[in-house]
């Protein structure tokens, strides 16, 4: 086979996009970066954008650790407390690396650190070893802020690998690190282990101080402040377009209502709804959502108890831009009938 | 052949073979739909007599595109043409839905033929049959080295033994800790 002509950047950038997000497409698009000059222009553009995965693979992760760390400037490397052995400085790199970070996972950035590092680590005591992850884990996001990141979307995907992870996220609260993730758009949450007021307090204040978030997305396993807490984080900032919310059937009906009726402070701007994982006992009619008229997209999967009464309100409503329903697993043929009529009559109107 | 009602383009390949084709069909090109629109309707009209259409309509030149590639693209755009447009909402990684069994089929094709398709949906801004595309070569790039990646393609590797090793340096894993 021959390139005859080169692709545009564009198309290449399109090739790219294909990879999965998975540790495959993350090796694939690291072979792309090796190639030429213009496959490694575009390629890294993807590469970095989301460096630290909490689902991935560590090695990728490694690397961005070990480019971040190199990245530091001398004060920066200062805040490290004990001697570490840190990366010789590169001081010429290829390309600013850091500015290409659109997306960063917090938690997986604290675990690649704590992996970075787990050899000097082990010799410390625990209370040692929280003060030089959250220290560098700083550093490195201090070292974003030189470089003037511009952060789309902020992730926090918390699980048990360290039980300290808590104490580092408060990171987060830092006044200098605060303004970093000021500009994002989209806040993704996914706690597969108990939280606690330690986890949701710098949730809060993001979702408080950040006033761009369109898109939040929330997902919970277990909890005890879940009602409560859900219900401010969705108050808070109205104006939401993407809301996706798994909840893993928290059953206390009060609580559900709670949060569910929040769903109304965003009915003029919300333009996706999913709602997932959610029991719908004692929920009353689904007026909440037949409110929003601007839905575009609406998915209800797995939810259970949603009787023919609450669904009324959804079947009845307008919605003039919807354009797909998925309603999968729910137990409700009324709401399952509705999103098959809405879906055909889509099709037809295209006809 | 389309009904009496249904409006037909006339389309022009670089060598100059016509094809007569059907608007909604045509439409799924962002370009060509804008072209459509800033022309305007009463330029376009509605005509059921094909002889008189192909008298009084002017065709639409698409210098970029060879007759065989259109008639691909063409072969595309009708077994798609009920789709919904689908909006991207980043400029991230896509999703990874699967290749359903006609486009696999209609992705058979020579390489040469492969990438001629990609240009030409990029030319005429067709987003899906740009994302199938490029997905194909994506596949046929994963699990390669960058040397495979080069001989594949045929790519002159433009970066100094330096820059090269830099690069490597600093994105790729070794275990130097």
């Amino acid at each position: 086979m021959n390139l005859q002509r080169p692709f545009p950047d564009n198309v290449l950038f399109c090739i790219f996009q294909q990879f999965p997000d998975n540790d495959a497409g993350e090796d694939a698009l690291c072979s792309c970066t090796l190639v030429n000059r213009q496959w490694f222009s575009i390629a890294a553009k993807l590469y970095w954008r989301r460096p630290f995965s909490s689902t991935s693979k560590t090695k990728r992760g490694m690397v961005s650790v070990r480019a971040f760390l190199s990245l530091l400037n001398s004060v920066e490397r200062r805040e490290i407390p004990v001697k570490l052995l840190l990366p010789e400085k590169w001081t010429n790199p290829t390309i600013a690396y850091p500015s290409y970070v659109k997306d960063l996972d917090i938690c997986g950035l604290i675990h690649d650190v704590y992996e970075w590092l787990w050899l000097q680590l082990d010799k410390l005591l625990p209370k040692k070893r929280v003060m030089v992850i959250y220290s560098s884990v700083h550093a490195i996001l201090k070292m974003l802020k030189r470089y003037s990141v511009n952060l789309n979307t902020l992730i926090i995907h918390k699980t048990d690998f360290l039980h300290e992870v808590d104490d580092i996220l408060q990171v987060l609260l830092d006044p200098e690190i605060h303004e970093l993730v000021l500009p994002i758009r989209s806040l993704r949450v996914y706690v597969n282990a108990y939280w606690n007021m330690k986890v949701a307090t710098p949730i809060l204040s993001l979702v408080n101080d950040c006033k761009f978030i369109t898109q939040f997305s929330i997902s919970i396993e277990r909890t005890k402040h879940t009602p409560r807490l859900l219900t401010k984080f969705i108050r808070t900032h109205p104006g939401f377009e993407v809301l996706r919310l798994r909840l893993f059937f928290i059953y206390e009906a009060r609580a559900f209502k709670q949060i569910v009726s929040t769903i109304a402070f965003h009915s003029k701007t919300l333009r996706h709804l999913e709602l997932a994982w959610i029991d719908f006992c004692g929920s009353g009619p689904l007026h909440m959502i037949a409110a929003c008229q601007q839905l575009e997209i609406l998915k209800i999967m797995m939810c259970r108890k949603i009787s023919a009464k609450a669904a009324e309100p959804l079947i009845n409503a307008k919605f003039p831009c919807l354009k797909s329903v998925e309603v999968s697993g729910c137990d409700c043929p009324e709401l399952e009938q509705w999103a098959q009529i809405v879906n055909e009559r889509n099709c037809k109107d295209l006809l | 052949m389309a009904g009496a009602d249904q409006k037909m383009i006339r389309l022009t390949s670089s060598e100059g073979t016509e094809f007569l084709v059907e608007r909604a069909v045509v439409e799924k090109s962002v370009l060509l739909k804008n072209m459509l629109e800033d022309v305007g309707e009463s330029d376009l009209g509605t005509i059921a007599n094909l002889t008189l259409l192909f008298f009084f309509i002017p065709a639409i030149p698409l210098a970029n595109v060879t007759g065989p590639i259109l008639t691909k693209v063409i072969e595309y755009c009708t077994h798609h043409r009920d789709d919904p447009v689908v909006t991207q909402e980043d400029d991230g990684r896509k999703s990874s839905a699967d290749i359903d069994d006609w486009d696999k089929e209609f992705c058979k094709v020579d390489q040469g033929t492969l990438f001629e398709l990609i240009l030409a949906a990029n030319y005429l801004d067709i987003k899906p049959l740009l994302d199938l595309t490029c997905k194909t070569v994506a596949n046929m790039i994963r699990g390669k080295t960058p040397e495979e990646i080069r001989k594949t393609f045929n790519i002159e590797n433009d970066f100094t033994p330096e820059e090269e090793a830099q690069v490597k340096k600093e994105n790729e894993w070794c275990e130097e800790r």
